[in-house]
Parts: structure tokens; C-alpha cells; sequence
């Protein structure tokens, strides 16, 4: 019997890729959605970009206002002049933004253990403290997309998406030294998000029973094990139960998927791998296949934001580390920043473009959050630059807003080396998203700061606003 | 030695507070894990019997390479794989687990080992019988027989539903889901020694051949597990000597040394152009190659055959040094032996010897392979060379470590000094203070005065030195050799200065003029033989080792001492203790 078995397959899925075009497609609709308060399901984009960015930059004032108080300043009457460099690519969608000066990453800063740039990346998303063991840095907690997945998530589909591009560093985590993998390449994302639901083989249609059979030998082993293995096996067994009800639901589903020929393969450039994971973003959020996703990117090639000609062209190395010596080091690193926001701008766009069934378009329905893991590339969890995009049924859209850089008691290790009082802790904007995506809590991560010298810093609730 | 970890009772603590989490209160009492991406790939290729990587039935568009197959990559302890606690799971795992399952299930048919007959009667019946084998040796152990049952059920509704083919197809991924196929099940046999309960045979079988295989074990493992002959410090002897002359030892062995010394690495450095390509690819400034952007990428593919040499070269010098000659730790550090690299591509032909400089090639026993990244494909050619015994000395003066620890322009001292320190002499290093590393120099070529000077101005004061007037001389020692692994007498034009003194506990200060000279100590140290060992014994179990095991850990390690540092002998010595036949029972047992 030589390859029956496998030309037949081959044969099926071929047929049917051929088949999807870019036409029109129908969107799924459940029957039973975890809904927002007016009924609509809300997404979550969270972006996480490296070496965060160079302050003065980035920093806005409209209307020459003052450093040293807390304020909030319209953008829709701004020109594309008044938008700093870095941010000038989303001036055109500016009546989404939120833009939020005056942030900390201060739990990283107090926090002694580990590596800077390791820290900050699970800081940035868990607020919780790491564990260090002596080489290795863990999370003790779950990020901001995993809570909220949970609780927006429908059982019968993917419950998050992990995307990355080029040598991203992993963000999301589903608890203690619980690190989730990031698809880096579009085409095995594609596989993963619609690869079901657009199969007509008859055996990935079967996949059900290979599980239950799975299950039904899980069963059988479990009271024969002692109770450390039990629990160890259940843990993974539950996940293959998720996984079952989840291929269920995506085999069910109809969406446009388009081709997976278009897509970039990993090895490509950059820019290419972007644009084909926000189109898969665009398609599957679309689709309701998953309610959050994180992008991780990584480290921008030089040539890409038009440096790759300064000293040996490693943004790394060169130019983040240099910002405070070297000017052109920091402009680089602000049109690194820049060049981020294009990318973003990108996607804010194509979500703009999809209606949603729900009424308006898909961007309507989504919030987006951009962060890192540092404050800029020399390392400092201070001026922590962030900003949101969407969420307009929790925030108030198209504004910038400040708050004083040392707001918060607590002393913080400057970029210069100094130690400053701290802005304010990102533990609120986390908190804030976690409730625009109708988490309702108190606190993400750890609900007290404390500092050597035995300063107490409360970071339980939202942002401030104000007024 | 001691290996003991202070931080342990602060985790200990933290993972009984966190609720829902793994808790590991003994983890000599070994709780289960799962079978590695390795592992699992490995076992798939000896279960069904293709030998060979190109006896795998012929790729398609569909299935562009049918083996191994991708699966998450486990969090690395001490740079490992296999370890308990670097083994979470995910709703991405599960479904990359899923996705093998199926992959693989769909070529069972074609397995040289499924078929329990000739194809006249490949009928239902057969398939039946051939399933019941095939899980048998999956589960690495006999199938009772509500299992048995289950599992001809699950194939005859299948049957019913999609006809034999499809049935066999999803009752073999069905096989390769389940629990005993995945996880490495272990079972006590019933009996205790000194307190800690003796491991099953079937346990046994499974240990060895996961350890000096990274596969399932073999028919005569299978054999003698039935009959109970896994139990006798000589049976297991004879199984670890028996199993050691197979050519899977050798890619077993080799796969621990890649971990130990994190040869992948290389692979995410970038060599800066300016600085090298002039030396390592002259190709680079040719007539030919237009514009920068040419020029970088004849570096790239000159990069990638040089760095594919270069990993090559390592591995096989462990091979052969372990194998085929001395076998020793010792060997493995001092030896000026080795290989260079032929590369022939688009480009011509390039060779490693460039970045080694005085070399004498032999012409015996070339080894050849072909790698393609998806772009470009080289045909390498490996010949064996002999170095200039001043320059060259065993693993850590080779072009694979040395280059992965190096920035683009200019060497990582303190990467290496690290790498030395964590993995050669097991002293763990704690982290750098905050904004550490934001005071490193820049990496350019813009500068005076040495790389050695320029790092200890910047780590010379108070808070700096406590950690690096240990780290920073078992980097400085190997200063003569660049970021592409060459070697230099000059470093800007001033000459280099390799000479240093480090501190093993134990043993007191190493005093050396250079990397060779240092790698000759490392390789007479007791403190280093027993850190190689401590490794292998982590590895062997997939933990970390309780303080109650320190004893045992001891002995392995005078073992490993007195047999003269045979790599042999330690794993005969792993394989007879009680840390690999027993675990610690249950609290409350």
C-alpha cells in the first residue's frame, strides 16, 4: 500500500486552498458570545515593542502646556507639525488615541532580581515579581492577555493568539513560570488559525475522536498515579479537554481566510513578516476566531528605519545603550520608535476597513495598547512611554495625557543614574485595560509596591484621569 | 562537591503560595515528565524504523518535510532540555502535540515496522494485530487488557466509520496522543532500597534508552525488561556498554554536549562586516559585488557556511574524542585536534581555516553533508586537522564556542567568562547589579586602546568588582581569539594580554598566561571533573538534586574521578546509582 493514504490528503487540501480567493466571506456567528455591557464582544490587541523609546522624541505638548502638573489636552484639532517625530505616523488616526505620558515601570525598577531588559519584558505585562533562580528569570503571575482571555474568550476558539516578529521575546504568560510560545512565522500562524476551519479532509475533520480516545486513556490512568503525577497530568489534560471543544468550534466556523500563498514565510524581511501578521490579526479577529491577541516584535533591522549605515548598524548595541551620549544615537533610536508607529498605523487601518456585524467597523470593537519592557534603550523603567488606540466604550478618545514625571513617592534609578522620584506605575494602565475588557478588578500582578528604603506605594485601580 | 542552591527554600515557599501551580516539595521524588521535542521525534523514527533521515517517504507540498517535526522548544535549565521544571504546558503545546499526532498517524502505513505481515494479507485482522504491536512498543511497556480492549474498540468503530486506511491513520495518531506514549510513565517495582522505592524494570528499560539514546528502548531493552533482567547493577552495566557502541550513543552524547555548551547560539550572532569579512570571506570585496547591500549579503551566506562549519567541527570532535579516542573530560578540554570546514555554494569554496590560521590538514577521513537553509545550500566537507598546540586546546578554544559568545565588532569577555564560570566550574554568578549592563563599551572599531582595557575601566570600581574580578579573567584569557573564533597577537595594534588568575572553591587560585594554558587547568581540576558530572546527573534524571541526595551525587562523582575522567565510566557510574534505579517515595508512605 505505498502512498494512497498520503496522496489522498494531499489532494484534498490542495483542492480547497486553490478554492479560497479574497472574495467576501461569511463571518461566524455563535450563538452564545461572552459580550461587553452593550453586547458587543471586545478585542484586545496588545503590542510590545523593544528598547522602549527616546523621550524627548516622543513627548507632545499641545498648547505649550506645563511638566509639572497633570493634565489632558485634545488632538483632534493638532496638525501633523505638532505630533512629535515619533509619533507623527498616527496623526491620522488620532481621534482613537490616547496617548500616556508620565508612566513607570516602578514594580521592574524595585524589583532586584534578574536582567534588566528580562525583567521588564515580564514586568511590562504580568505587573507581578519575577522569580530569579540563580540564571534563570520566571514569572510569577499571568500576563494582561491571559486574564483577560479568560474572560472574554469563547470555549470554541482559539483563546489567544501569540504573534512575533524576528527574534521577539516572549510577553505572555499563563502563570507561574508558565511562558507562552510565539508563532514567529505567518504561515504556521495561518495553519493554526484557519487550518481547520479550512480543511476539507475528512481526517482533520476526525480529530475529535483521536482526542477522545486520548481522554478516555487519561481517565483510565489517572487513579493509578500518585498525587504528584495527578496533578502534574491533569494540568495537561485539561488543556487537551480546551483543545477539543476548541477544534470543534473552529472546524465549525466559515470565515475568509484568504491565502495562505500570500503570506510571508519567517526568513523574509522584516516589514514583510509585519504586514502578514497584522493581516492574520485583521482576518481572525474579523472572523471571531480569537478575542486577544499579543504581537511581540522584535529587534528592527537598521536599515528599516534608515540607519543602517551609523557605526555597525546594531540598534541594539549602538544606539539604544548610546542615547544619552550620542545625539544621533538617540534620533535613531526615535526613528525606531517612528518606525513602530508606521506599523501600527498599518493595522489600525485594516481594522478600520472590516465591518463589523455588530454595527461600524471591527477598530470600533478592539482596543489596542502599545507598551515594552523599558522606559529607553539605557535600561531606565522611567518614562515609560505608552499609549492606547480604540477602547472608546471605557476611554475617552483623542486625547494626550500627562502626568508629572515624579508623581509617585518612591525613588527610581534615572536614565542618567540618578535616582528620581518615580511617575506613575504602569500597574494602572494594566488595571484600566483589565476593566475596559470588562475584567472588573482592583489590581493586575501585585496590588503593593515597596522600596528598600520601606516606601509603600499602593497600585491597586485605574489612571487617574484628570479631570 | 556540593551543588546546593540557596534560593531553593525561597521557591519552595513561592510555589506553595501560588495557588494552582506545579509543587515540587521533593522532586527526588521525580514527578513525570514528557517526552522532549527530541525525544518524541526520535521515538516516532524508531518506532516506525526509518533508519535514516532519507528513508522518510518523499516530501510534498503538503508535508515539506516529514520529519523531525517542529514542536514548542522546552524552557532551558542550565542550558537543558528534558527538565522538570522547564516542562510547562500550554494550549499551543497541546495542539503542536495534536498536530504531530495526526502528522505522523497518516504515515504509519508506510512504516517499515508496522506491518505484521505481507501485503496479500494486509486485511483488518492484521491491522488490528499490527496496531496492538505498534502500541506496545509505544507505550514501552505490555498494554493491560482494558487497554487492549480500548484501544481494538477505538480501531474497529473507526473501521466502521472510515474504512481501514483512515481508521489506522487515526487510531495511530490516537497511539501517539495518549498519556503513555507522551509522558514518561514511571512505576516502582515494589521494593525498597535504603528507603527509596526500586524503579520497575519496564522503567528501567525506558531510562536507559532515553539517556543514551534520547529514543525508546531497543527489542533486546524490551526483552529483558519481560523478564525481569533490568535489576542487577552487572545486567544494567551490560546494557549501558552494549548501548554505548550503537550509533545512537553518539548523537545522544553529542546532543548533551550542544546543550552543555549552547552551540546554537552561534547561530543569533552577526560578525561585523567591516571588521571581518576582509580576513574570513575576501570574496566579499570582489570585483563582482556591487553596493552594500550585495556585500552584506555574500557575508550573510559566507556567515552561514562558516558558522554550519564551525558546529559541525565541534560536534564531531566530541564525537570522535569520546568514541574513538581517549574519552576523557580531559581530552575533551585539551585536545589540538579538530576539523576544519570546507564550504562549497554559490560563493565557491570557503574554508573554517581561514578563522584558524595555521592549520595542518590531513587527508584522511573527510565527512560530508549538505545544509539548506531554505535559501542557500552548501555541501561541507570536514577534514581532520591538527592546531598549533599553543593556540589551540579543546572545546573552549574552539570557533563554534567562541564565536557565540562575541559581539559583532569585538569579543565578549564577560559572555565568556560567564560560560566558563556557570558551566565549566558550576559557580553560580547571581545577577548584575541594575543598569549594569547599559555601562558596557560601545562595540565599535572606533576606539583606543585594547578590549581587555576598555572593559575592566569600566568594571573596576567598587560595586562592579566583586563579581568581576572573578568573571572578567576567564573571559580576558581568551582575548587572542576574535569574535569569529581566530586567532590574533594583536588587539588594535597593542598586544594582547591573556594572562589572569581565577578561583575554583576547593581548590584555590589558577594562575594562567593565556586560554590554552587555562583550559589545561580546567582539564586537571577535580572541582571541574565533579560540575560535568553534577551536569550529567541533572540531566540524566531531568531535576535538580535534593541535599538528602548529595551523598549519592558524591560518589558518582569519585567514580567519575577515579576512572581518570572517562565519559564512559561517569555514565556506567549515573546509570548504577540509586538516584537512576530508585526515587524518593511519597511523604507519607
Amino acid at each position: 500500500m505505498p502512498k494512497s493514504m498520503q496522496d489522498k490528503l494531499v489532494v484534498d487540501r490542495r483542492r480547497f486552498l486553490t478554492a479560497l480567493g479574497l472574495g467576501a466571506g461569511t463571518v461566524a456567528l455563535g450563538s452564545r458570545r461572552a459580550m461587553g455591557s452593550d453586547g458587543v464582544p471586545k478585542r484586545l490587541i496588545i503590542l510590545s515593542t523593544s528598547h522602549g523609546t527616546v523621550y524627548e522624541g516622543w513627548k507632545m505638548r499641545p498648547g505649550g502646556r506645563s511638566p509639572s502638573s497633570a493634565w489632558s489636552a485634545e488632538l483632534m484639532g493638532l496638525d501633523p507639525a505638532a505630533f512629535s517625530r515619533a509619533l507623527a505616523p498616527l496623526h491620522p488616526y488620532r481621534s482613537r488615541l490616547q496617548v500616556l505620558d508620565g508612566l513607570s515601570m516602578t514594580s521592574a525598577e524595585l524589583d532586584l532580581s534578574g536582567y534588566r531588559h528580562e525583567k521588564g519584558w515580564l514586568h511590562a505585562w504580568t505587573g507581578a515579581w519575577v522569580h530569579f533562580t540563580g540564571t534563570d528569570l520566571f514569572s510569577t503571575g499571568p500576563s494582561l492577555d491571559q486574564l483577560v482571555a479568560a474572560q472574554v474568550s469563547r470555549p470554541d476558539r482559539l483563546p489567544s493568539l501569540e504573534l512575533g516578529v524576528h527574534e521577539c521575546r516572549p510577553i505572555c504568560h499563563a502563570g507561574l513560570a508558565q511562558q507562552l510560545p510565539i508563532e514567529e512565522d505567518p504561515r504556521r500562524a495561518w495553519e493554526r488559525i484557519f487550518g481547520l476551519a479550512t480543511s476539507s479532509d475528512p481526517l482533520v475533520r476526525a480529530q475529535g475522536s483521536v482526542l477522545d480516545f486520548a481522554l478516555a486513556e487519561y481517565e483510565a490512568l489517572k487513579p493509578t498515579l500518585r498525587p504528584i503525577d495527578q496533578e502534574r497530568l491533569s494540568t495537561h489534560f485539561e488543556l487537551v479537554r480546551q483543545l477539543e471543544r476548541r477544534i470543534q468550534g473552529l472546524s465549525e466556523a466559515t470565515c475568509d481566510a484568504g491565502s495562505i500563498d500570500a503570506l510571508a514565510s519567517s526568513a523574509e524581511g522584516y516589514d514583510a513578516v509585519w504586514t502578514s501578521m497584522a493581516d492574520l490579526v485583521a482576518a481572525a479577529l474579523s472572523c471571531d476566531l480569537t478575542r486577544v491577541v499579543s504581537l511581540s516584535l522584535g529587534d528592527l533591522p537598521s536599515d528599516d528605519f534608515g540607519w543602517g549605515w551609523y557605526l555597525s548598524g546594531d540598534a541594539h548595541n549602538d544606539f539604544a545603550h548610546r542615547i544619552a551620549d550620542d545625539a544621533q544615537a538617540a534620533e535613531a533610536m526615535t526613528d525606531y520608535t517612528r518606525k513602530h508607529a508606521e506599523q501600527l498605523a498599518y493595522l489600525i487601518g485594516l481594522l478600520e476597513a472590516i465591518p463589523d456585524p455588530d454595527g461600524g467597523s471591527l477598530m470600533d470593537h478592539t482596543l489596542i495598547v502599545w507598551g515594552g519592557e523599558l522606559g529607553n534603550g539605557w535600561h531606565a523603567y522611567d518614562q515609560y512611554c505608552a499609549l492606547t488606540v480604540g477602547g472608546g466604550w471605557h476611554f475617552d478618545l483623542g486625547r494626550y495625557v500627562h502626568w508629572p514625571a515624579e508623581s509617585t513617592p518612591v525613588a527610581m534609578l534615572s536614565a542618567t543614574g540618578d535616582f528620581v522620584m518615580s511617575g506613575l506605575p504602569h500597574h494602572h494602565l494594566l488595571v484600566d485595560v483589565a476593566n475596559a475588557m470588562g475584567l472588573g478588578v482592583d489590581h493586575i500582578g501585585t496590588r503593593t509596591l515597596q522600596s528598600k528604603a520601606g516606601d509603600r506605594v499602593d497600585v491597586t485601580g485605574g489612571l487617574p484621569f484628570p479631570v | 562537591m556540593s551543588h546546593s542552591m540557596p534560593t531553593r527554600p525561597a521557591l519552595l515557599l513561592l510555589l506553595g503560595l501560588t495557588a494552582g501551580c506545579q509543587r515540587y516539595a521533593d522532586p527526588g521524588q521525580a514527578p513525570l515528565r514528557r517526552l522532549t521535542p527530541t525525544e518524541y521525534n526520535h521515538t516516532v523514527r524508531d518506532l516506525y524504523g526509518f533508519d535514516d533521515v532519507d528513508s522518510w517517504p518523499e516530501p510534498n507540498e503538503d508535508q515539506p518535510n516529514p520529519w523531525p517535526f517542529p514542536l514548542p522548544a522546552e524552557i532551558p535549565i542550565h542550558g537543558f532540555e528534558g527538565m522538570l521544571e522547564g516542562q510547562v504546558a500550554s494550549p499551543y503545546l497541546v495542539e503542536r502535540y495534536q498536530a504531530a499526532a495526526l502528522h505522523f498517524g497518516a504515515l504509519a502505513t508506510q512504516a517499515p515496522h508496522f506491518w505484521q505481515c505481507e501485503p496479500p494479507d494486509q486485511d483488518q485482522a492484521c491491522a488490528a494485530r499490527s496496531i496492538d504491536k505498534l502500541a506496545h512498543r509505544a507505550y514501552r511497556r505490555t498494554l493491560d487488557d482494558a487497554e487492549r480492549e480500548r484501544l481494538t474498540a477505538n480501531f474497529s468503530s473507526l473501521v466502521d466509520e472510515h474504512g481501514i486506511d483512515d481508521a489506522i491513520t487515526l487510531t495511530v495518531a490516537g497511539i501517539l496522543s495518549s498519556p503513555r506514549f507522551i509522558l514518561h510513565l514511571e512505576q516502582s517495582n515494589g521494593s525498597t532500597e535504603d528507603g527509596r522505592e526500586s524503579l520497575a524494570d519496564w522503567t528501567m528499560a525506558s531510562r536507559l534508552s532515553y539517556l543514551l539514546w534520547d529514543s525508546m528502548p531497543d527489542p533486546r531493552l524490551f526483552s529483558d525488561a519481560s523478564q525481569g533482567k533490568l535489576r542487577t547493577a552487572d545486567q544494567l552495566d551490560a546494557h549501558v556498554r552494549r548501548m554505548w557502541r550503537h550509533p545512537r550513543a553518539r548523537q545522544a552524547i553529542v546532543h548533551f554536549h550542544r546543550q552543555w555548551l549552547d552551540l546554537d547560539r552561534i547561530h543569533s550572532t552577526r560578525a561585523d562586516l567591516d571588521t571581518y569579512a576582509g580576513r574570513y570571506a575576501p570574496e566579499v570585496y570582489s570585483d563582482e559585488v556591487e553596493g552594500e547591500q550585495d556585500k552584506e549579503e555574500v557575508w550573510s551566506g559566507a556567515l552561514l557556511g562558516l558558522r554550519a562549519g564551525m558546529v559541525k567541527e565541534t560536534e564531531l570532535f566530541v564525537q570522535q574524542t569520546i568514541f574513538e579516542g581517549e574519552g576523557s573530560l580531559s581530552a575533551l578540554l585539551t585536545d589540538h585536534h579538530g576539523y576544519i570546514t570546507e564550504s562549497e555554494g554559490y560563493l565557491g569554496v570557503q574554508s573554517t581555516a581561514a578563522a584558524y590560521g595555521q592549520v595542518q590538514v590531513h587527508d584522511s577521513h573527510s565527512y560530508s553533508f549538505d545544509i539548506d537553509d531554505g535559501n542557500l545550500g552548501f555541501r561541507m566537507t570536514l577534514r581532520p586537522a591538527t592546531f598549533p598546540a599553543e593556540q589551540r586546546a579543546g572545546l573552549l578554544t574552539q570557533g563554534a564556542v567562541l564565536a557565540g559568545y562575541a559581539h559583532p565588532v569585538h569579543p565578549a569577555p564577560v559572555l565568556r567568562g560567564k560560560f566558563v564560570l556557570e558551566q565549566l566550574t558550576c559557580q553560580e554568578l547571581g545577577q548584575p547589579p541594575d543598569g549594569a549592563e547599559g555601562q558596557a563599551p560601545p562595540d565599535t572599531l572606533a576606539v583606543e586602546s585594547t578590549n581587555r582595557e576598555r572593559l575592566q575601566a569600566v568594571t573596576s570600581d567598587a560595586a562592579c568588582s566583586s563579581c568581576h574580578d572573578s568573571i572578567n579573567p576567564a573571559g580576558f584569557a581568551f582575548e587572542n581569539y576574535d569574535s569569529m573564533g581566530g586567532w590574533r597577537d594583536t588587539d588594535n595594534g597593542l598586544p594582547v594580554d591573556a594572562s589572569g588568575s581565577i578561583l575554583i572553591a576547593g581548590e584555590g587560585r589558577v594562575d594562567f598566561e593565556d586560554g590554552v594554558e587555562l583550559a589545561h587547568k580546567l582539564a586537571r581540576s577535580r572541582a571541574v571533573h565533579d560540575c560535568y558530572a553534577l551536569h550529567w546527573t541533572r540531566y540524566a534524571l531531568g531535576r535538580d538534586l535534593t541535599v538528602e541526595e548529595d551523598p549519592m551525587l558524591e560518589r558518582i562523582q569519585d567514580s567519575f574521578w577515579m576512572s581518570g575522567g572517562d565519559v564512559e565510566e561517569l555514565l556506567v557510574a549515573i546509570v548504577k546509582s540509586p538516584l537512576f534505579r530508585t526515587r524518593s517515595p511519597e511523604e507519607g508512605h
